[in-house]
């Protein structure tokens, strides 16, 4: 009764909407611009429930499936999600020199209202110390927080931007490879979202002095050099807590997230181009994002019986962020006689972190060296005759770790292969003067796990959008580092309006 | 004495029957009388280079147009041969032009400092064997129209797209209202489009060239206001100097909160949804000179805009005013007069994807400028019509584009674009020291202007 009363409430919302006079232009303020969009998402699964949350672990049976675990009815969801958010960008600027951005952001996460196989869970919780610093507030389904803040200073070659800003680098898309200065927030989006917008909704923005100076030369045009700082407000990867539709840690397992405040992220980049190749070089040292687990021991009544009550852990976690390094580099090349651009990008991480594990439990933390590489191309492409070409991008990712690999598992507790090698491919085939686009995206490691996103986004007008998408990941890869049948728990549809002002 | 109606009357005809070209000798074939730009170096009208039956609407039609008066499909006959086809088109469904006099100025649509170039460097500029422009001297041309007096097809061509807008540098303001068969609104743009001369600069220094871009015509920036999704989105193009190489793209797309080369080849489909334009059709001919091969069509007498369309410059200006005013309009209203020498030319693209069979530039004789195409699809049936305006900004001595429209005329649809001199904290600025390419034009500075 509840879920139609909201659907309700949703399409009446949608309607009014679109009915509203088609006033143009974005609302001024004085100096401020302000533009922005109010969305409405609903996710559904198709398959079954999260086991992550009835994944338990008794001393006595081994792992075992304590359904209804962490939800409070057994069985698939209705819902994964059903959101509204409203995403405000105020640009201020003052003159040429000086400018200010806001983005302030309002969530009401509706799906454990409409759906009641869910106990009660807090959503886009970051409950870590120095959480403050996020300025995110609300209780267990609204959320506000001021997503980005940050001021501009422009001036000759010099370019100064202070505040909570995202910073993105490298050439390939939806895959991490450079673009690792910012952590992610995962708690509503394990990488469901429409693959088309990347990172910007989930790539959490920190407190960041960035300074770029262009150096003046006539060998290398817009020979750019930059330097970021983060002073030590360390935000970690934000997962979606246990108990909730996107939950990835098992039901047995408590994690308690030791970030330490005060660490530093401090890196630079030198870009330029050199006819006919544009190039970055790179590097970053910052708290690794993702928590490396070390046992903190186990809680034995809940191991013996722990179904009494199911929410209570049986493992328990520190989970640690050491200091990782980063070096690497980028460029493109506009192979204009294919009509396409050639990328590449690569990272090396001499001590990225692992859990070391013995008898199946992590006990310290040891370094390995990782190397990362995409090459990719992009070339729009005419496929059906009498229509716009088709952009067709494709990407290869390898991810090679170094070193002896035996008993070591990675962030989310997978064993580590010492090759990891991922083919991606993105179709966009746009009908009717490009107001509509047909989307595909389709990822598949070569250890037999895929992701498939088929979609449509049509584009009405000026102010409404609508996207239909399904997400569906499979394959015999269960790691749950990998995009496979692990995340299988999310296929299904979502559906967004969004409604731009 | 039987008066033939305006339906049996044929413009061609009577001007043959006056037998101009044999009046006038070898001079183009609309009868010169003497050059254009000795008149102009001269400083006197440019009356004297044409016979008076050309210099006149009214004249020339034997008083069947005449000055004031308003085009519609009611008379849309009266003007069929001088007009083009897409004109045409346009009135038989609706919209509606007023004629004006002939203006006489060159400097209503050429800023003066480019005449006084085009005087100083006059015989100056060569073409080598694949049609690429050089200076004499060696090296890229140094400005003001290459080939005052157009012989062919490709002069032609490159006194126009060697720098379209004239200017060293120049910022524009834009909206643009993209309009169905039925005559709604359904979707609205805006943003700022810029330029930035590599070669052939006149007036900010460095002149004439910049030497880290001698290899390039030019650099144009487009940043994008609306709609919401497009907000702060940008992107800049490298056009090169060689016109046979087609133009670098970077975007600043801000979902990615970076910057990203892409390939540049989608020339031939819509720039945005629901646009009439095509990365080929900006500029009226946006693709680099020579890819695509050009013929000389004729030189005839033609309609062409007039200089009074102010567009959306001219404050409180009504549909009646014709002045191409600022209404979301299907066919905004405008003023045209008789052009005494229009320079046809017939362009056939040969890049991959095109899909225009052919386009026909009517290029100003006396401005050197074009403000007018016809396109036809790969079935040779006419597909668009294009209709640049240029006029008086309200800055002094600086004309430049007061409005824009993209007629696709299979399916009736327009995207118009009205040109302001400020929205916003975006200003019209030309020749300004600070449209600097490494300050505007460049990935590193989309990033750093970036709003979102």
């Amino acid at each position: 009764m509840r879920q139609a009363k909201l659907l309700i409430w949703g399409l009446i919302i949608l309607f009014a909407t679109t009915i509203q006079s088609t006033a143009w232009s974005q609302y001024t303020i004085g100096p401020f611009e302000i533009t922005g969009f109010y969305q409405y998402t609903v996710d559904v699964p198709t398959e079954h429930a999260n086991p992550n949350n009835s994944a338990c672990l008794s001393f006595i049976v081994g792992p075992f499936k304590c359904s209804p675990g962490l939800q409070k009815k057994r069985g698939k969801p209705d819902f994964l999600l059903m959101r509204q958010l409203l995403d405000v960008n105020i640009f201020g600027k003052f003159n040429e020199n000086w400018s200010v951005t806001f983005e302030p952001r309002l969530f009401f996460d509706m799906t454990k209202i409409v759906d009641n196989h869910f106990r009660q869970y807090e959503s886009l919780p970051d409950r870590f110390p120095g959480n403050g610093w996020m300025l995110r507030g609300g209780g267990n389904d609204f959320k506000a927080e001021m997503w980005q803040a940050y001021g501009d200073y422009r001036s000759g070659n010099w370019w100064v931007r202070l505040g909570k800003q995202q910073i993105a680098w490298g050439e390939a898309l939806g895959l991490r490879v450079l673009d690792t200065v910012n952590p992610l927030e995962l708690s509503q989006n394990l990488s469901t979202d429409r693959i088309f917008e990347e990172f910007d909704r989930v790539r959490v923005p920190q407190w960041f002095a960035r300074v770029d100076y262009t150096i003046a030369n006539d060998t290398i045009p817009d020979l750019t050099t930059e330097f970021i700082l983060n002073p030590g407000i360390v935000v970690p990867t934000l997962l979606p807590p246990q108990g909730s539709p996107f939950n990835v840690v098992p039901a047995f397992l408590n994690i308690k997230n030791n970030v330490k405040q005060g660490e530093p992220t401090v890196g630079g980049r030198v870009t330029g181009t050199v006819d006919p190749m544009q190039f970055s070089l790179n590097f970053v040292t910052k708290p690794n994002d993702d928590a490396i687990g070390v046992s903190r021991g186990v809680n034995l009544p809940a191991c013996l019986f722990p179904v009494l009550p199911p929410a209570t852990p049986c493992v328990l976690l520190n989970g640690n962020h050491p200091r990782i390094y980063i070096v690497g580099g980028s460029a493109n090349y506009n192979w204009t006689s294919a009509g396409a651009v050639l990328r590449a990008e690569t990272t090396v991480t001499p001590n990225a972190p692992f859990s070391a594990n013995t008898a199946g439990t992590p006990v310290k933390i040891v370094d390995r060296s990782v190397w990362k590489t995409v090459l990719a191309v992009d070339r729009p492409t005419y496929v059906i005759p009498g229509l716009d070409s088709m952009t067709i991008g494709f990407q290869f990712f390898e991810t090679y770790t170094g070193g002896k690999k035996a008993g070591l598992t990675d962030a989310t507790g997978a064993k580590v292969d010492s090759n990891v090698h991922i083919f991606t491919v993105f179709f966009q085939q746009p009908l009717l003067e490009k107001r509509i686009s047909l989307e595909f995206f389709g990822l598949f490691d070569t250890d037999d796990a895929h992701w498939l996103q088929p979609g449509v986004h049509w584009e009405i007008g000026n102010h409404a959008r609508l996207d239909l998408f399904y997400n569906k990941f499979g394959g015999a890869e269960k790691r749950g580092s990998r995009f496979g049948s692990n995340l299988d728990f999310v296929n299904g549809p979502f559906f967004r309006f969004t409604w731009g002002f | 004495m039987k008066t033939r109606s305006y339906k049996e009357f044929d413009y061609f005809e009577h001007w043959t029957r006056r037998d101009f070209l044999k009046k006038t000798g070898t001079w183009a074939g609309v009868g010169l009388l003497q050059p254009v730009l000795s008149l102009i170096g001269q400083g006197k009208s440019i009356a004297a280079a044409y016979p008076d039956e050309v210099l006149s609407i009214e004249k020339y039609t034997k008083g069947r147009i005449k000055p004031g008066m308003i085009i519609s499909k009611e008379n849309v006959e009266l003007i069929k041969d001088i007009a083009p086809e897409g004109l045409v088109v346009e009135l038989q469904r609706g919209a509606q032009i007023k004629i004006a006099e002939t203006t006489m100025r060159p400097e209503a649509k050429v800023p003066r400092f480019w005449l006084e170039a085009t005087l100083r460097n006059k015989g100056q500029a060569v073409l080598d064997s694949k049609g690429q422009l050089w200076h004499k001297g060696g090296g890229p041309w140094t400005g003001g129209f290459p080939f005052p007096e157009p012989k062919t097809a490709l002069e032609a061509i490159w006194d126009f797209s060697f720098s379209p807008r004239r200017y060293d540098t120049l910022r524009v303001v834009y909206t643009e209202n993209h309009v169905d068969t039925n005559g709604t609104l359904v979707r609205h743009d805006s943003g700022l489009f810029g330029q930035i001369q590599s070669v052939g600069r006149l007036v900010v220094d460095p002149k004439p060239v910049v030497p880290k871009y001698k290899d390039e015509l030019h650099r144009v920036i487009l940043s994008l206001n609306e709609p919401f999704d497009s907000y702060g989105l940008g992107v800049l193009t490298t056009v090169y100097y060689d016109g046979s190489r087609l133009p670098d793209t970077d975007l600043y797309i801000p979902a990615l909160r970076r910057t990203r080369r892409v390939p540049s080849t989608q020339r031939f489909e819509p720039s945005s949804p629901y646009s009439v334009s095509y990365a080929t059709d900006f500029d009226i001919q946006g693709d680099p000179v020579l890819t695509w091969s050009w013929n000389l069509a004729g030189r005839k007498p033609m309609l062409g805009p007039s200089p009074s369309n102010l567009g959306a410059r001219a404050k409180g200006a009504k549909r009646e005013d014709f002045v191409f005013p600022d209404f979301p309009d299907k066919f905004p209203r405008s003023t045209w007069e008789l052009r005494p020498e229009m320079i046809l030319l017939d362009g056939v693209p040969h890049l991959p994807g095109a899909n225009y069979s052919r386009k026909r530039v009517y290029i100003d004789a006396i401005y050197l400028i074009t403000e007018l195409a016809d396109i036809w699809d790969m079935a040779g049936k006419l597909w668009k019509f294009l209709f640049f305006i240029w006029g008086d900004t309200g800055v002094p001595d600086t004309p430049d584009l007061t409005g824009i429209v993209f007629a696709d005329l299979q399916r009736d649809f327009h995207s118009n674009v009205s040109f302001h001199n400020r929205i916003g904290d975006y200003t019209f600025l030309v020749n300004s020291p600070e449209l600097e390419t490494d300050n505007w034009a460049t990935p590193s500075a989309m990033l750093r202007r970036a709003r979102h």
